[in-house]
C-alpha cells in the first residue's frame, strides 16, 4: 500500500530548509543593499508544494492530498512605476529652472544691480560729466573728464557684453558634453534591454537589472524629458522629446551638429530630424543660449545704437570752444560690412533753418469766415511795421473788427487774409516775396495776439513829445556802433538837427536818414500823445543790442528817453514756410506721411517740423523721428522692427522726402514735386536699390543677425580717435545759420563757447523717450534691464524651490514603496530563521524514527 | 503607511539643509547689510534701489553744478557792490563838479579821480575767475570791455551777449550778468564812455555855467540812469541767489529723502535679523539633536 514514506517527510522538511534559507538569502541581499541608492527592495514569494494525493493504511478508499512542503516560487521586486513617471516629470521641471536660476543669477552679478558701481552707474556719470562741463564750459578738464568716463562706459559695456557671450560658449560645450553622457545613457541601455530580455525569456525576472535601468532613466530625466513604454518582454522603448532614441536593441545616437552662422554653436538632431525638446536641463540651457542671453546682449546693442547716433548726430552739429572745428563725432561710427545690411538710420541732407518766411498764421480751425472776421478788438491800439527803409502805422480801434483790419491792412506790401485752410478757415499774414524775416510788426497792446498771432516782448527806444523841453535847437551828433547779423561792425554819425524846431518829425527825419536805424511817430493809444519808436533794421535783425551808442552829445539823456516794452510778431518756422512754393504744395490741404498702415495728417499751416516730429512718435509705427539742432530731419527704427528700416513701409508726398533731403529722385536739388506720391522704402527693395535712393541722405547701417545671435553692435563701441586724443575737440557751441534763400542752411557761425544750448540738448537727451520703441529714456533703460531680469530671475528662483518640494515628496513616496526597512528585514530575519531551526529540528526527529525502525528491523 | 530608514534619513537631511540655507540667507543679509542684494530676491524693491540710486547720482551731478554757480553768484555780487560804492563816490564827485564856483585846478583834480574811476570800473568789467571773463555772455574768452581807438566799447557780439544758464532739476537758472547789462545805459552808451565825456567836459575852455549845466542836467541824469541798472542788477543777483540757496536745500532734502527710502526699501534691519538667526540656529540645534536620536534606533539593536 503505497504511503507517505519516512524519507519523504525528510524531503519535505528539506524544502522547507531550503525555502527559508532562500528567504533569509533575500533578506540578506536587502540588508547588503540597504543604502545602494536606486535599489528596491526585493520579497521572496514562499508557496506551498502541489499536493501529492496518496492512500494510507488507515484510509485505503479514498486519498488524502498530502503536502509537499513550500518553495519560493519567485523572487517580486517592489517598485510603483507609476511613481517613477511622476518623479521624472518633475525633475525634468525641476532641472530646467535650476539651470535657468543659477545662470541668471550669474547675470544679475554682472550687472551688479543695486549698487553703487553697477552699469547704471557708469551710464550716469558718464550723462553727468556733461553737466559738469556746462557749468565750466572752457575747462579742458571737465572736458577729459567727459571723455574719460565715455571710455570707462565703454569698457565696461564690452566687457559685459563679452563675458556674456563667453557665458554662452562656456554653454555650447556644456550642451555638446552633455549630448555625449546622454548618448552613454542609451548605449547602456539598449544593451540592458538585451540582457532583460534573456533574463524574461527564462521566466526569471531580473530584478537588479531593472534597478540599474531605472537608475539610468532617473538620471536621463535630469537631462531632457523622456517618454518610454515597456513591453511584455521587458525590453523598453524610450523616446527624448519628440524622437525615439531606443527600440529594442537598436538605437540611435544625439547628433550636435554646428550651425551656419555665427559661432558655429550647435543644433541638436537625432539621424536627419531636428531633436525638439520641452523640459530639462538641456532645454535649459538651449534657451539662455538661444534667447535669455541673447536678449540681454540685444538690450545692451540697442543701447549702443541709440546712445552713439544720437549723440553723434548733435555732437556733429557743434562747435568746439574756439569756434574752428564742427562736425566730429563722439563715438566711433558705427558699420556695416556685409552687402546686405539693416539700415537703422536715414538723416535729410538739408538743414531746415533760416530760409524765408512767407505766412504766418493766426486763427486757425474756425469754421466760418465770419467767424474770424467778425471779431472785435476790445481796445485801442496801434500796430506799427518796419522794414526795407520804410515804416507805417496802423490804428486799431475798439469795437472795429478783424474783418476791417483785413480791410485796412496795407502794411509794407503784405496782406492780411482770411482764407481756407484744413476744412475750415484761418487768419494769416502773407507776404508773396518771402521777405518776413525782414520786416517787424509790433503793437503796443494785444491785438496781435488777439489774431491768434504769437508775440514775443522786446523793449525799443521811445521818446515822448511832452519830454523835449530838455532838449536845444541844434544839431546833436550821434555816434554809433552797428554789429550786422554776420559779425561785421560799422559806425556812423547821425545828425540829428534841430535847427528847424525841436519837435519829433525832425528827429524822425533825421534818424530815418541813417543806415540802419529807423524811427516812427504814432500815437500813444490811451494819451494820445505822440511817441517816437527807434527801430534798428532788419540787416541788425531789428535787434537793440546790436547798436551800441558811443557818444551822443546828451542827446538821449536830454530827451528822457527810453525804453518801452512792444508786443512784436513772432514768425514760426511752419512747414508751410519751408516748402512754399515748391511744385504741386497745398499748404490749405494737410498731407499724410503713411508709415506701416498708420496714416500720420500734418497740417502745413499749424506744424512745424517739432510738431511733425511729435505727430509721428505718438503713433507708436515703429519709426522714431528726431530733429539735429541744425534741423535735419532724422528717422530711425526702434526695436518694434529690429531696428531696421527696411522691415517697413514708408509713404508720403514726393516733395516732403525730397525736401528734407531722404532722396532726389529727378536728380535736380532744388525742385520738390508735392503731387507724387513716393514710397520711402519697403520690404521688398533690395539693398543696391535703396543705397542708389538715398544717395543724398546720410545712412546708418549695420550688419543683420539671425533672430537667435546678438548684433555684436557693442563690439564696435569706442569713442572717436580725434576726441579721445584731444578732448578739447569736444562740441559745446551749437553756433547759429545764416539767413538763406532756399531752407537749407549751408553756412552755420559758432557763437562763443559759453552758449550753453548744445550742452542742454546734450542732457536733454538722457531723459528723453527714444528707446524700447519710444517707452524708455537711457535714464530708465538699465532700469528696465535689471527689473526684467529680477522678475525672471524670481520667477525661476520661486519655481525651483517649488518643484524641488514637489520631487521630494515623490521620492518619498517612492522609497516608501522600494525603500529597505531594516526593522521590517529584522523581524523577517527572525521569522525565517526560526522556521529554518523548526525545520532542522523535524530533521532531527525524523532521523530519530528512522533510527527506530531500522533498529526494529535488525 | 510605510516608513524606511532612508526616508526618516533624507527627510532629516532636508531638513537640516533648509535650516542651513535659511541661516545662510540671514548671515548674507547681516554681513551685507541689505534685505535685497540682487534683482532676484525681490525684483520690484530691486528696480526701486536701482532708480533711486541713480537719482541719488544725478543729484550730486546737481549739488556740484549748483555749487559752481555760487561762485559765480558771489564773485557778481561783490562786482556789482564794488560798482555799487564806486557810483556812490562818482555822485559826490559829480554834485561838487555841478557846482559853478570851481576853480580849473579843482575841476583838474576831480577829472583826474574820474579818470581813475573809470579804469576801476574797466577793471570791475573785466573780472575773471580761472580765465573766464565773468561779464562776457557766451564769449568767455573775449575781454568785454576794451578800447578800440580812443573809445571805450562793450565788444562782445550781440548773439553771444546773453546770459549763461545751468539745468538744475528741471529749471533753466540764468545766473550770468553782462556788461552791457550793468554798464550800459537804455540808449546804448556805455558808462565808460560817459566818463570820457565827462573828464572831457571838466577839462574843456567851456564856461563854468556851461559846465555846470551840462553836468547836473545830463551827466548827473546818465548817473541816476545807471545806479538804476545796478540797483536793478543787484536785485536780479540776490534773487538768484536765493534761488541757488532753495535749489541747494531742496537738493539736499531730495537727498536725504532718498537716502532714508533707499534705506527703508534695501536695508536689512539688523535687529529683526539678529533675532531671527538666533531663533534659526536653536531650529537648527533642535533638529540636529533629534535627528540623532531618530537615527540610531533600528531593531538591529535588540535583537540578540
Amino acid at each position: 500500500m503505497p504511503d507517505m514514506s519516512m524519507f519523504g517527510i525528510l524531503n519535505t522538511a528539506l524544502t522547507g530548509i531550503h525555502a527559508h534559507k532562500l528567504a533569509m538569502n533575500v533578506v540578506v541581499h536587502n540588508i547588503a543593499n540597504a543604502s545602494t541608492p536606486g535599489y528596491s527592495r526585493q520579497r521572496p514569494v514562499i508557496e506551498a508544494n502541489p499536493p501529492i494525493p496518496l492512500t494510507t493504511l488507515t484510509q485505503p478508499s479514498f486519498p488524502l492530498q498530502m503536502g509537499t512542503g513550500a518553495k519560493v516560487k519567485t523572487i517580486v521586486r517592489l517598485r510603483d512605476a507609476f511613481l517613477d513617471v511622476q518623479y521624472r516629470q518633475v525633475n525634468n521641471r525641476y532641472n530646467y529652472w535650476d539651470t535657468v536660476l543659477s545662470n541668471l543669477h550669474f547675470i544679475e552679478q554682472l550687472l551688479a544691480e543695486p549698487g553703487e558701481d553697477g552699469i547704471r552707474s557708469l551710464v550716469d556719470n558718464f550723462w553727468n560729466a556733461f553737466k559738469e562741463v556746462m557749468s565750466d564750459p572752457s575747462s579742458t578738464a571737465s572736458k577729459a573728464e567727459v571723455v574719460s568716463r565715455a571710455q570707462q562706459m565703454v569698457s565696461q559695456i564690452k566687457d559685459l557684453y563679452g563675458r556674456l557671450e563667453q557665458l554662452r560658449e562656456d554653454i555650447d560645450d556644456e550642451i555638446v558634453q552633455r549630448v555625449s553622457e546622454i548618448n552613454q545613457m542609451i548605449k547602456r541601455l539598449a544593451d540592458l534591454n538585451n540582457k532583460i530580455r534573456t533574463s524574461m525569456m527564462l521566466n526569471s525576472p531580473p530584478n537588479d537589472l531593472l534597478d540599474e535601468r531605472d537608475r539610468i532613466l532617473d538620471e536621463l530625466s535630469n537631462l531632457a524629458n523622456i517618454n518610454y513604454t515597456e513591453a511584455e518582454d521587458g525590453q523598453i522603448t524610450l523616446r527624448i522629446g519628440n524622437q525615439i532614441v531606443l527600440n529594442g536593441s537598436t538605437y540611435r545616437e544625439l547628433r550636435a551638429l554646428e550651425r551656419p552662422y555665427g559661432k558655429g554653436y550647435h543644433e541638436l538632431f537625432v539621424g536627419n530630424s531636428q531633436l525638439i525638446l520641452s523640459d530639462g536641463k538641456l532645454k535649459a540651457l538651449m534657451d539662455l543660449r538661444d534667447s535669455s542671453i541673447v536678449k540681454y546682449m540685444r538690450k545692451l546693442d540697442e543701447f549702443v545704437l541709440f546712445i552713439t547716433d544720437s549723440l553723434n548726430l548733435v555732437h556733429r552739429d557743434g562747435f568746439e570752444s574756439n569756434g574752428v572745428t564742427t562736425n566730429l563725432n563722439f563715438f566711433k561710427k558705427i558699420e556695416a560690412f556685409s552687402d546686405d545690411p539693416s539700415i537703422f538710420r536715414i538723416k535729410g541732407s538739408r538743414k531746415l533753418e533760416m530760409g524765408p518766411y512767407h505766412t504766418v498764421t493766426g486763427i486757425h480751425s474756425a469754421s466760418s469766415q465770419v467767424e474770424i472776421e467778425g471779431r472785435r478788438f476790445n481796445s485801442d491800439d496801434i500796430v506799427l511795421s518796419f522794414g526795407g527803409g520804410s515804416s507805417n502805422v496802423l490804428n486799431v480801434s475798439a469795437g472795429t473788427t478783424i474783418g476791417d483790419l483785413v480791410g485796412s491792412w496795407n502794411l509794407l506790401g503784405t496782406s492780411l487774409r482770411v482764407g481756407s485752410h484744413a476744412g475750415g478757415y484761418r487768419l494769416y499774414l502773407e507776404d508773396s516775396t518771402g521777405s518776413l524775416r525782414n520786416k517787424l510788426f509790433l503793437s503796443l497792446g494785444d491785438s496781435l495776439s488777439q489774431m491768434g498771432f504769437d508775440t514775443e516782448t522786446k523793449g525799443y527806444i521811445t521818446i515822448k513829445e511832452s519830454d523835449l523841453s530838455g532838449l536845444s535847437s541844434g544839431v546833436y551828433n550821434i555816434n554809433v556802433e552797428y554789429t550786422l547779423e554776420d559779425g561785421t561792425r560799422q559806425t556812423e554819425t547821425i545828425s540829428v538837427d534841430l535847427s528847424s524846431g525841436v519837435n519829433l518829425s525832425n528827429i524822425e527825419a533825421s534818424i530815418n536818414s541813417s543806415s540802419h536805424l529807423r524811427a516812427q511817430i504814432y500815437a500813444d493809444p490811451s494819451t494820445g500823445e505822440n511817441m517816437l519808436v527807434i527801430v534798428p533794421d532788419e540787416q541788425l535783425n531789428f535787434d537793440p543790442s546790436a547798436v551800441k551808442v558811443l557818444s551822443d552829445d546828451d542827446f538821449f539823456t536830454e530827451s528822457n528817453a527810453f525804453v518801452r516794452n512792444y508786443e512784436v510778431l513772432k514768425y514760426k518756422d511752419t512747414l508751410e514756410n519751408i516748402f512754399y512754393g515748391q511744385t504741386g504744395f497745398d499748404p490749405t490741404r494737410p498731407f499724410t506721411i503713411t508709415i506701416n498702415s498708420t496714416d500720420i495728417e500734418i497740417d502745413p499751416a499749424v506744424d512745424t517740423l517739432e510738431t511733425l516730429v511729435e505727430k509721428i512718435n505718438e503713433k507708436n509705427t515703429g519709426v522714431l523721428a528726431d530733429l539735429t539742432p541744425h534741423h535735419s530731419l532724422v528717422f530711425r527704427a526702434s526695436s518694434l522692427y529690429d531696428f531696421d528700416l527696411r522691415m517697413m513701409e514708408i509713404k508720403g508726398p514726393q516733395g516732403f522726402f525730397e525736401a528734407v533731403g531722404f532722396v532726389d529722385p529727378d536728380g535736380d536739388p532744388n525742385t520738390f514735386d508735392w503731387s507724387s506720391s513716393f514710397t520711402l522704402v519697403s520690404k521688398s527693395d533690395d539693398f543696391t536699390t535703396l543705397s542708389e535712393r538715398f544717395k543724398v541722405a546720410d545712412i546708418l547701417t549695420f550688419d543683420r543677425a539671425p533672430y537667435d545671435e546678438p548684433l555684436n553692435i557693442v563690439n564696435q563701441f569706442e569713442v572717436s580717435s580725434s576726441l579721445a586724443a584731444n578732448p578739447a575737440n569736444l562740441a559745446v557751441d551749437v553756433g547759429y545759420a545764416l539767413e538763406n534763400s532756399d531752407w537749407n542752411a549751408t553756412s552755420i557761425k559758432p557763437s562763443g563757447g559759453a552758449n550753453p544750448e548744445l550742452l542742454e540738448t546734450i542732457q536733454n537727451l538722457y531723459t528723453r523717450k527714444i528707446l524700447s520703441n519710444g517707452k524708455e529714456s537711457f535714464y530708465e533703460f538699465f532700469g528696465g534691464v535689471v527689473s526684467e531680469l529680477g522678475v525672471e530671475a524670481e520667477t525661476a528662483s520661486n519655481l525651483k524651490n517649488n518643484t524641488e518640494i514637489l520631487r521630494q515628496e515623490i521620492d518619498n513616496a517612492r522609497e516608501e514603496v522600494k525603500g529597505v526597512s531594516l526593522d521590517e528585514e529584522m523581524v523577517n530575519m527572525i521569522e525565517y530563521q526560526h522556521a529554518f531551526s523548526a525545520a532542522a529540528k523535524v530533521i532531527t526527529a525524523v532521523d530519530q524514527m528512522i533510527q527506530t525502525v531500522i533498529n526494529m528491523v535488525g | 503607511m510605510r516608513v524606511t530608514n532612508k526616508m526618516i534619513s533624507d527627510r532629516v537631511l532636508f531638513n537640516i539643509q533648509t535650516s542651513l540655507k535659511r541661516i545662510a540667507k540671514l548671515h548674507d543679509q547681516l554681513s551685507s547689510g541689505y534685505k535685497v542684494r540682487y534683482p532676484s530676491d525681490d525684483a520690484v524693491v530691486a528696480k526701486r534701489a536701482s532708480d533711486i540710486l541713480t537719482r541719488k547720482r544725478e543729484l550730486e551731478q546737481f549739488q556740484r553744478s549748483v555749487d559752481h554757480v555760487q561762485t559765480y553768484v558771489n564773485a557778481y555780487d561783490s562786482a556789482l557792490q564794488t560798482v555799487s560804492s564806486i557810483t556812490q563816490r562818482l555822485r559826490e564827485l559829480l554834485v561838487r563838479a555841478a557846482n559853478g564856483t570851481l576853480s580849473k585846478a579843482e575841476r583838474e583834480a576831480i577829472a583826474e579821480e574820474i579818470d581813475k574811476i573809470k579804469e576801476n570800473l574797466v577793471e570791475v568789467a573785466n573780472t575773471r575767475i580761472g580765465n573766464e571773463y565773468i561779464f562776457s555772455g557766451y564769449d568767455v574768452f573775449s575781454q568785454p570791455v576794451e578800447n578800440e581807438n580812443g573809445t571805450w566799447k562793450i565788444s562782445t557780439l550781440p548773439a553771444s551777449d546773453k546770459s549763461r544758464s545751468i539745468l538744475v532739476l528741471g529749471h533753466s537758472i540764468d545766473y550770468g550778468v553782462t556788461a552791457s547789462e550793468v554798464f550800459e545805459l537804455d540808449s546804448g552808451k556805455n558808462v565808460f564812455q560817459m566818463l570820457e565825456e565827462v573828464s572831457a567836459t571838466l577839462r574843456s575852455n567851456l564856461n563854468e555855467t556851461q559846465i555846470s549845466e551840462r553836468v547836473s542836467n545830463v551827466f548827473l541824469k546818465e548817473l541816476s540812469y545807471f545806479e538804476e541798472r545796478i540797483t536793478r542788477t543787484i536785485g536780479e543777483v540776490g534773487g538768484v541767489s536765493r534761488f541757488i540757496d532753495m535749489v541747494n536745500s531742496r537738493v539736499q532734502d531730495l537727498d536725504f529723502f532718498f537716502t532714508e527710502y533707499l534705506s527703508k526699501e534695501r536695508d536689512a534691519d539688523i535687529t529683526e535679523l539678529v533675532t531671527d538667526l538666533a531663533m534659526q540656529q536653536s531650529v537648527l540645534e533642535a533638529a540636529l539633536k533629534s535627528a540623532s536620536r531618530v537615527l540610531q534606533a533600528t531593531l538591529v539593536d535588540f535583537v540578540r
